[in-house]
């Protein structure tokens, strides 16, 4: 400790301690305090260095000098751009960026040199003839790599901010599937496709290609290309707030897709253009669906009962509209009696405690066969739905649905088997926000009465619980049924709470709902899958696989080994 | 430039004069093989595209493998064997000296490159696949090769023996690959940075898709550079 040796080390720990200590437990930015803190190192460094040169004598006084001058530099390079920082409004950009780049550039010039110079330092304090020469070369060697380190971070920062990429794959184009054409070609009036892209984007040349196609099969498509940054006007009437999407208008009807902008995801979006397109167009070409509520036998309506809020069926109504449907409700001064509206899409019975008019079943029954689609909610308590459950060869049973394995906790704790829950359901095209939640959510049914099915009914099941979720063994006694014998479909439930505010909270009973009304509405996934560049599936014979196996794994590799090793023995011989 | 090319015909014969070079090509090779038949072709439904992307991926493993493989020997054996005496007394920069021998086991990982060219050729032949997805795939790999390479040889200019050169190495290119996870972990702005420095995920992907990115090269002729630069001032230290 005669010359202080490790007065230096401890310095800059002691200085680093502190800094990264602030950062780790005090969560303190890396900022502002980093760049003082970084200065006040490089100075302490310097006057320390300084100091410590002070103390040696012959040769390696020069080289401990050399050192001091190296983080005397460094300490007021970093001053002088503390102080140009301190007036930002003064600089362009462009200067306070290289502004930021040059505290750790001299932190890691001044520093690195030092350290690797205190290790030099005390090596030659220990020699009685110091070689100060190779010394100073490994002094050179550390500013040379720290040079290095920092060039490194200099060009890759420069190549992130300036990134280009080129898709030269040739997988980047798209075309149209026949059904998405056929879908265009038979609309009335023309559908215009507005992509909001920057100019030059890499998504731009496959997209117009693709909608290019989709024009010279149909007049009726149109494709235009826009910018939102420079067309903010047009963006606003279309509801775009970014580029990357594109607006399929159709009369005064407007869908939008999203597409991501980033080339590495090229492929993905182009391979489910086509799909989202068909869904896109289906979506704004489609007449308005409504669904009619009927009233006047007890049903639960859309106002909140009066004994309290939970069998409403307000929540109903507001996913019935985010569906895109209308809602309206159907009495018997709406003539039903007679005969059910025209523009019905749907019409729902739920909870009705005295049975319709057989007026009015003839109507349903006649709204059914035409293709119109019934959602039947019935009660234990109210009316059974015989009449219309009959013809299609199902029965309300007595009782209630129990299940001990996949009963629901309730709030405040406890459970009753009545109140089960079902994650497992047989999917279907339109089954698309239960299908999508992949099991994790569960619709909830309390108090529900099972169905039974004749052996010689006409209809179909089509969407049901599954066999090991809520009940073991029977699969028609889930107390819920979508069912269809074309083209009508009709929905069957045995308790209409499952409709009703209370189950209508639970995410899977919104699910199912959504669901529902996707179904009933005959609104099935497009079966549009993009083309993409025709690529092919690697099939091959399995005769073929095997020579391709070992003519790759084993035949050429080893065949130009053994050339190799005949062409130098025969050349030079081995060595 | 002469004597870098005599110093690089120098360890090229080392390496195809002894079993240690074959050795290496037919291992990276066999499991290229392997992987490409039930990885990348698999039950054969795959999309030519798709198939070509998992064969440059799966081939980047061998790849970095093999380099250091190659690279441990490069100094570090020399030093063991006390041959390096002669180069280092030898009027030579350290420049000289390392980039001769990187571009000999660069030559050889473009040999290994060049003879699993036989399983992008079948998918070409047999799918839907560009010429340009092959040649970025290719230049992807080579590049991937030479960073890994050059960190090797960085590792076998410090080691005293081929085994540590190896070791270290070996570790040096692991932590890099592993960047990517460690990065999920830190905090911002540390996670960016780490994520940056991921030697193959954030990287190496564009390249398999066919995709060229200024980015990705930047990094790797910037990481083999400096991994060379380091190994080169490591040389004129000792000198």
């Amino acid at each position: 400790m005669k010359h202080g040796h490790w007065i230096f080390p401890l310095v800059l720990t002691g200085l680093l301690t502190w800094l990264l200590g602030g950062r780790i437990f005090n969560e303190a930015p890396w900022s502002d305090g980093l760049v003082d803190v970084g200065g006040v190192i490089l100075l302490v460094a310097a006057l320390a260095s300084t100091w410590r040169a002070t103390l040696l004598r012959g040769p390696v006084q020069g080289f401990a000098a050399a050192v001091s001058g190296l983080l005397w530099v460094c300490g007021s390079a970093w001053i002088a751009s503390e102080l140009l920082y301190r007036s930002p409004e003064t600089w362009s950009p462009a200067v306070l960026v290289a502004l930021q780049w040059i505290w750790p550039a001299l932190l890691m010039i001044g520093l690195i040199p030092f350290c690797i110079g205190e290790v030099l330092l005390q090596r030659l304090l220990r020699h009685t003839e110091p070689d100060v020469g190779m010394s100073l070369r490994a002094l050179a060697s550390a500013m040379a790599i720290t040079m290095g380190i920092i060039t490194f971070g200099g060009i890759n920062r420069v190549a992130d901010l300036w990134d280009h990429q080129w898709d030269l794959s040739g997988q980047g184009s798209s075309l149209p599937s026949e059904s998405t054409m056929t879908l265009v070609h038979a609309l009335d009036t023309p559908v215009v496709f507005h992509g909001f892209f920057p100019p030059s984007h890499a998504l731009l040349r496959p997209l117009q290609s693709y909608f290019e196609a989709l024009q010279q099969a149909s007049s009726r498509a149109k494709w235009r290309v826009l910018d939102s940054a420079l067309e903010p006007s047009e963006a606003r009437t279309l509801d775009v707030h970014h580029n990357g999407v594109i607006a399929v208008t159709y009369g005064k009807r407007t869908e939008r897709i999203s597409l991501s902008l980033n080339p590495e995801d090229m492929r993905q979006v182009l391979r489910e253009l086509d799909a989202r397109v068909q869904t896109a167009v289906l979506s704004v070409s489609r007449p308005t669906r409504v669904l009619y509520v009927t009233a006047g036998h007890g049903e639960r309506t859309w106002a909140p009962n009066p004994e309290g809020q939970e069998s409403g069926l307000v929540l109903l109504r507001r996913i019935a509209e985010r569906s895109g449907m209308e809602t309206k409700q159907l009495t018997l001064l709406d003539g039903a009696s007679s005969t059910i509206p025209s523009d019905a899409t749907i019409v729902a019975i739920i909870g009705a405690t005295a049975a319709p008019l057989p007026a009015e079943i003839l109507a349903l029954q006649r709204f059914r066969a035409q293709g119109g689609s019934i959602i039947l909610a019935l009660e234990q308590e109210g009316w059974h739905g015989e009449e219309l459950l009959e013809p299609m060869g199902l029965t309300l049973q007595p009782g209630f649905i129990a299940n001990d394995r996949y009963q629901v906790t309730l709030p405040g704790g406890g459970g009753s088997p009545y109140v089960w829950g079902s994650s497992r359901t047989a999917l279907h095209p339109s089954t698309r926000a239960i299908g999508r939640s992949d099991g994790r959510l569960a619709m909830i049914a309390g108090n529900a009465a099972p169905f039974a099915m004749r052996d010689d009914a006409t209809l179909a099941p089509i969407v049901y619980p599954m066999p090991g979720s809520v009940v073991d063994n029977v699969v028609y006694e889930g107390g819920w049924i979508f069912a269809g014998d074309t083209p009508s479909r009709t929905m069957v439930l045995g308790d209409a709470d499952l409709l009703g505010n209370m189950w209508m909270r639970n995410p899977g009973n919104e699910a199912f709902a959504h669901d529902a009304f996707a179904w009933l509405s005959h609104d099935d996934q497009p079966s549009g899958s993009a083309d993409i560049s025709d690529d092919v599936a690697m099939i091959s014979r399995t005769g073929t696989r095997r020579r391709w196996f070992y003519g790759t794994t084993f035949g050429l590799p080893f065949a130009a080994c053994f050339l190799g090793l005949f062409y130098v023995r025969q050349t030079r011989g081995f060595g | 430039m002469r004597v870098v090319r005599a110093i690089c015909e120098r360890e090229l014969w080392g390496y195809l004069r002894t079993p240690m070079g074959y050795g290496v090509m037919l291992t990276v090779l066999l499991i290229d093989g392997i992987l490409f038949n039930v990885w990348a072709i698999g039950d054969g439904h795959r999309r030519s595209a798709e198939a070509l992307e998992v064969f440059f991926f799966v081939a980047s493993g061998p790849t970095v493998v093999a380099s250091v493989l190659l690279a441990m020997h490069l100094i570090a054996d020399e030093r063991q064997r006390g041959t390096l005496i002669i180069l280092e007394t030898a009027p030579l920069s350290g420049w000289q000296i390392v980039g001769g021998k990187f571009l000999a086991a660069l030559t050889i990982l473009g040999i290994i490159h060049l003879l699993s060219i036989t399983m992008p050729a079948l998918i070409y032949a047999y799918g839907r696949v560009s010429i340009m997805h092959i040649v970025m795939g290719y230049l992807g790999l080579t590049l991937l090769g030479a960073a890994t390479l050059a960190i090797a040889l960085c590792a076998s200019a410090f080691a005293q023996t081929s085994l540590i050169a190896a070791i270290t190495g070996g570790a040096l290119v692991v932590v890099l690959v592993c960047l990517h996870g460690v990065a999920q972990l830190a905090s911002p702005p540390m996670d960016s940075v780490l994520s940056y420095l991921s030697l193959i995920h954030e990287h190496y992907r564009p390249f398999m898709r066919g995709v060229l990115s200024i980015r990705a090269m930047a990094f790797y002729i910037s990481l083999t550079l400096l991994a060379l630069l380091v190994a080169a001032r490591r040389m004129e230290w000792r000198t």
